[in-house]
């Protein structure tokens, strides 16, 4: 059973059609590249999809949703699932669209100085928060000084780059860099470009009652359950809110999400791929949805094999990609990939292909004995223990085997993860899936550059630390993007990673819902979406 | 009795005492830390390690246990290290759906068990016996998961009856509380309403070859009221006995029944707890699942002597 993938830019337009699994192929989205000045993504109220009938304002969307926020105080939040319900809540300077370039937020526009020593931001004016307080530049003065410096900030390094916040004016703002920063932009389309409130800076209890400028109010919190959002009237782009609310439900089974929406509790959530085929049957409206995250088999460099490029490059050979999507992911879940960047996104390179390390085990055990490893070597692979993720590690598992790589296996509690490999660096491999990162420069940094906190072994090549410097570089959105592409294409030459699949998420929702889009970045934002009668 | 209550409660602190070592040193022995987490996803070394310092998460692990004691038996079980929310806050808020839903289930058990194995007892040997002796049978091999799935296509989904998910408070519309309490208290409490009428059949067919009850008979009374006011409270000593047990067992099955009905309880919270290594929210969670069980076990005590005077002697 193989189905076919809507773009991003299809997904964009189309809508209800899209359910009906019709996507023409997996071309690549057409993106240009990061201008500043088109209009925000979200306020899609021209889509198609409304053709079903006019949205009816009175009514409230009820969405399931896997996990609820870590806490609701922005600069404090520690998962980038958080973004999901933070989003519907806290406006950002920079949106991201739905294929997860920058837009304009609450900044209309922005600029960097000639020199690239500093970003120039215009303020969107007329703009006040849910308590009554009004946005301007001292507001994102105080917000960034307080996503730097808040005990247990979650934001903090992310913000580093900026020196000094200057108030031009009420609303131009100034922030002075200490270093390049091109991707500052999209890390402002975060949770560190988040505003909340200043009057809320010290409320005790942010963490469960927020204070934004977002689209909705949050009415009612029940922790790990259920929040209720009440749409907020005075949101500056009306488009955006098509609802009196949103009644977002917290529930972590995808069957009970499943079976939520079939008894019609629920208007839209996500499920796994099992549940797919059983959507359909029930006559769900269903979307595919590419992402920027993706599951790989991560390297720790100061393992010896491992330092060998020759070695990654056979280990990348050795994974045959379409047998996993099509056999774990029953050909719906993922799709196969070599790059740290999804087709379709400004960062992927589109000469390198999945071909570069095509499956084929016998050239791959001739790469391991020309290296010096004819026998080859054991290592210890860490395995997080989530179900999908048990799977895919013995998979890899098996398909090293195939070589002549043993992968012992440590299964390790999901939180644990991070610490055991890329803090306590045990563990040669690890496999787990990686989140994407609003820029791509992020993803670069830390996990391919020898300084980057997810890269415990400093695995590096000069060639890989000289594009992702590069890509780093404020220059044009076009010229920006084929550094990044560079970089991509060196990080994919030189085999840093295993890059097995990126995650496409199946997206299930009720015939009268409009304006449902994809989102690249992975967290739905709700931005027009609404519910006919 | 009041002595027998004493004890039973001072026995209750070296329980908690063990209970609570246990799952501190299980969560120490499990690698990783929590700081990381939280830390955030594009943390640095730096950060990390003052958050574990504000945290206090450096600290040996007996100077973290001798705090959370200390706090703890002031009532106070600390904070969610996630959600910087009062662990007595969470837990009491989904304690109460976690108990309500166990009622709910033991109602059910009780409803179905008792006039089951009542007529299966009186009618030995007949269809009726042999058809509740299959359902038993049935309703205990039946896992709670494959049952709620069943409920939920046949009730929730292609008959649209009931509700397939979710759970909404009494407070908040007594009537679709309880619509939405049935088929998690039916999945749930089927095992036990099938123990209880096996526990119940067998033990009321002992009863039944005695001699008071036999006498009861010969003199005339109505065979309802043998059954009712004579045999059923002595037939009833293994009945709670295996019911307190239940209990347990039901609390216990919230974690899953919770989980697929989407119900928020103490059960949902626990598994997030655990993945998230959150160790106050668990302590919590296991403290108070802990005093349950205990308070159960009295109460089962208390009923022996309600109902067997002899054991009230002592």
């Amino acid at each position: 059973m193989k189905r076919r993938f809507v773009p991003i830019v299809l997904a964009l337009s189309v809508g209800v059609v899209a359910a009906c699994g019709g996507g023409s192929s997996s071309e690549p989205a057409d993106t240009d590249s990061g201008s500043a000045s088109s209009a925000p993504v979200g306020s899609s109220s021209d889509s198609p999809a409304e053709a079903a009938g006019e949205n009816d304002p009175t009514k409230v969307l009820r969405v399931s949703y896997t996990v609820g926020p870590s806490r609701f105080d922005p600069h404090r939040a520690s998962s980038s699932f958080d973004n999901t319900s933070l989003f519907l809540t806290y406006d950002r300077l920079v949106h991201q669209s739905s294929g997860a370039e920058a837009v304009p937020g609450l900044a209309e526009s922005w600029e960097f100085s000639e020199d690239g020593g500093a970003l120039d931001m215009k303020l969107r004016e007329g703009v006040t928060f849910h308590d009554g307080e009004p946005f301007n530049a001292e507001a994102v003065k105080a917000n960034i000084e307080r996503g730097q410096t808040v005990e247990n900030s979650a934001v903090s390094s992310e913000l580093a780059v900026i020196e000094e916040v200057e108030v031009v004016d009420e609303f131009n703002v100034r922030f002075v860099l200490n270093g390049d920063a091109a991707s500052l932009p999209l890390v402002l389309s975060d949770r560190a470009g988040m505003q909340l409130s200043p009057a809320a800076f010290d409320n005790a209890d942010l963490d469960v009652q927020p204070v934004g400028a977002g689209m909705f109010t949050v009415a009612e919190y029940d922790q790990d359950a259920r929040i209720v959002y009440e749409a907020y009237d005075d949101y500056w782009d009306p488009d955006a809110v098509q609802v009196a609310g949103i009644d977002f439900l917290i529930q972590t089974d995808s069957v009970t999400r499943l079976n939520a929406l079939r008894s019609g509790q629920i208007d839209w959530t996500f499920v796994d791929p099992p549940q797919v085929s059983e959507a359909e049957s029930a006559g769900l409206e269903l979307l595919t949805v590419p992402s920027l995250a993706y599951y790989h088999l991560q390297l720790n460099g100061s393992f010896e094999p491992f330092a060998d490029p020759v070695v990654r490059q056979a280990l990348n050979h050795a994974i045959n990609r379409d047998a996993i999507v099509d056999g774990l992911l029953l050909g719906i879940g993922g799709i196969a990939g070599v790059q740290p960047f999804p087709e379709g996104y400004f960062a992927h390179d589109d000469s390198i292909s999945a071909d570069l390390y095509e499956y084929d085990p016998e050239m791959a055990r001739q790469m391991l004995a020309d290296a010096g490893y004819p026998d080859g070597f054991t290592f210890e692979m860490i395995v997080p223990t989530v179900p999908n993720i048990t799977q895919l590690g013995e998979a890899v598992q098996a398909q090293l085997a195939e070589i002549g790589v043993t992968a012992e296996i440590r299964a390790v509690q999901p939180s644990q993860t991070a610490d055991i490999f890329y803090v306590q660096k045990e563990g040669q491999g690890l496999v787990s899936p990686w989140g994407g990162r609003p820029d791509p420069s992020q993803t670069l940094g830390l996990l391919y550059t020898a300084a980057g906190f997810s890269n415990p072994g400093a695995l590096t090549t000069d060639a890989v630390e000289e594009t992702s410097a590069a890509a780093l570089e404020v220059q044009s959105p076009e010229d920006r993007a084929l550094d990044l592409q560079a970089a991509s294409r060196q990080v994919t030459e030189d085999a840093l990673d295993v890059v097995i699949y990126f995650t496409t998420t199946p997206v299930v929702y009720a015939s009268n819902v409009t304006g449902v889009e994809g989102w690249f970045s992975g967290k739905p934002e709700f931005r027009g979406m609404g519910v006919t009668s | 009795m009041l002595r027998m209550l004493w004890s039973r409660l001072l026995g209750v602190i070296p329980l908690l005492f063990i209970v609570t070592v246990i799952v501190f040193g299980l969560i120490f022995l499990v690698p990783g830390d929590p700081a990381v987490t939280l830390a955030g996803e594009n943390a640095t070394e730096e950060r990390i390690d003052e958050v574990r310092s504000n945290l206090g998460l450096d600290d040996p692990v007996v100077v973290q246990y001798g705090r959370w004691v200390g706090d703890a038996v002031q009532g106070d079980f600390g904070t969610s290290l996630f959600s910087s929310a009062k662990v007595t806050d969470l837990v009491g808020g989904r304690f109460t759906t976690t108990i309500v839903l166990t009622a709910g289930a033991l109602v059910f058990a009780l409803a179905v068990g008792v006039p089951a194995g009542v007529l299966a007892a009186s009618k030995r040997g007949s269809w009726v016996d042999r058809l509740v002796t299959l359902g038993a049978t049935t309703g205990v091999a039946l896992p709670s998961y494959f049952l709620a799935m069943l409920l939920i296509l046949f009730l929730a989904i292609r008959n649209s009856w009931l509700p397939a998910t979710g759970y909404v408070p009494f407070g908040d519309d007594p009537a679709e509380w309880a619509k939405s309490l049935v088929l998690p208290s039916i999945a749930l409490g089927s095992s036990g309403a099938a123990v209880t009428a096996r526990q119940l059949r067998s033990s009321l067919i002992d009863v039944f070859a005695q001699d008071y009850v036999r006498t009861a008979r010969a003199k005339g009374m109505r065979s309802h009221t043998v059954v009712l006011k004579h045999a059923l409270k002595n037939a009833a000593i293994p009945v709670v006995t295996v019911l307190g047990l239940q209990i347990s067992f039901l609390l216990g099955g919230t974690v899953v029944i919770e989980q697929i009905f989407g119900i928020p309880g103490l059960g949902q919270l626990a598994i997030t707890a655990v993945t998230e290594g959150d160790l106050p929210l668990i302590q919590g969670i296991v403290v108070v699942a802990t005093l349950v069980v205990i308070g159960v076990n009295l109460i089962v005590d208390l009923m022996y002597g309600y109902l067997n005077p002899k054991v009230r002697a002592r």
